[in-house]
């Protein structure tokens, strides 16, 4: 599965390189208010988690929104409630975060803006591993954790 | 006269050459940012199978499957891949380490060292398919980080 995602990728820069096709870009901040309302959303879900871990995956949360918000994003949208199993929800929004990191990651033009939604993405990776090995799951569910369901 | 219009031919000719060596410079840039992140993604496949430790099987495996798509993203800038190590001799001294020591200790070192340098590699590259190649396998090693530590939440930064 891995193998696959990284050979597709892989082609798709390969296309994108051969045939010169432009993406629409997007200004830096509406980038960036994608993965701010999903961060804000995460403060929410990771809140519901008992115990340690809720508690510090709530904080870098928390962390991700006030940076983006430093960085000048700003996101109107009101954040998305988790429901149910509070793992199983929070896990369904970290994939969509990293998924806005991804989009973002590649678009967005000021240096500054790609580092920090690159680190977002690399913590939000780590997160979705934690919540997949209490969910005794796999935690390494693909070489290239980019928010897609393995 | 005929000064004014050669210099103002010389002045378009240097117009238009701009734009053409900005963009081989770019692909010199990204081409060798590729070459950078492949050489290190292949020393850690291969310093992960020396060490032998049955749980750095899917991290040389991630490291393999990283190398092989960034391969991909750097034929298509015309460039051969680097060669791979053929010993421990071939290795930086991070992946020389996990190679000899074989321990966890080694490996978060290793790791931490891949994240940064995707994190600085990531300027350098021109498309957004590789851009974004580059930073899903440094959420990859992100990942490696939190199977390596005893409590996961201590990998987090």
């Amino acid at each position: 599965m891995s193998t696959r995602r990284g050979l597709v990728a892989a082609g798709a820069g390969v296309l994108v390189a051969g045939c010169g096709a432009p993406e629409p870009i997007a200004p830096d901040a509406e980038l960036l208010a994608g993965v701010l309302a999903w961060e804000r959303a995460l403060v929410k879900a990771y809140g519901r988690i008992p115990g340690r871990a809720g508690h510090e995956l709530a904080a870098r949360a928390r962390d991700h929104a006030a940076w983006l918000v430093r960085s000048g994003s700003r996101s109107a949208a009101e954040p998305a409630r988790a429901a149910g199993d509070p793992l199983e929800a929070a896990l369904a929004l970290q994939r969509r975060s990293m998924r806005a990191c991804v989009t973002a990651v590649g678009l967005v033009r000021e240096p500054a803006s790609r580092a920090l939604v690159a680190e977002i993405l690399t913590a939000g990776a780590q997160h979705a591993a934690i919540l997949l090995g209490r969910l005794g799951r796999d935690p390494l569910e693909t070489a290239f954790p980019d928010g897609r369901a393995a | 006269m005929r000064v004014t219009r050669r210099a103002a031919l010389a002045v378009a000719a240097l117009l238009l050459a701009r734009p053409a060596d900005a963009a081989g410079a770019q692909a010199e840039d990204t081409a060798a940012a590729l070459l950078e992140l492949i050489a290190r993604e292949q020393a850690a496949d291969f310093a992960y199978r020396a060490a032998g430790a049955p749980r750095f099987g899917r991290l040389a495996q991630h490291a393999a499957e990283h190398a092989r798509a960034l391969r991909a993203h750097l034929e298509s800038v015309g460039r051969p891949p680097p060669a791979a190590p053929g010993a421990p001799g071939d290795l930086g001294p991070a992946a020389a380490r996990v190679a000899s020591a074989g321990d966890d200790a080694a490996a978060i070192a290793l790791e931490q060292e891949l994240v940064a340098v995707c994190a600085a590699a990531l300027d350098r590259l021109y498309d957004p398919s590789s851009k974004r190649t580059a930073a899903t396998i440094m959420a990859g090693h992100g990942q490696h980080l939190v199977v390596l530590h005893r409590d996961p939440l201590q990998a987090l930064g």
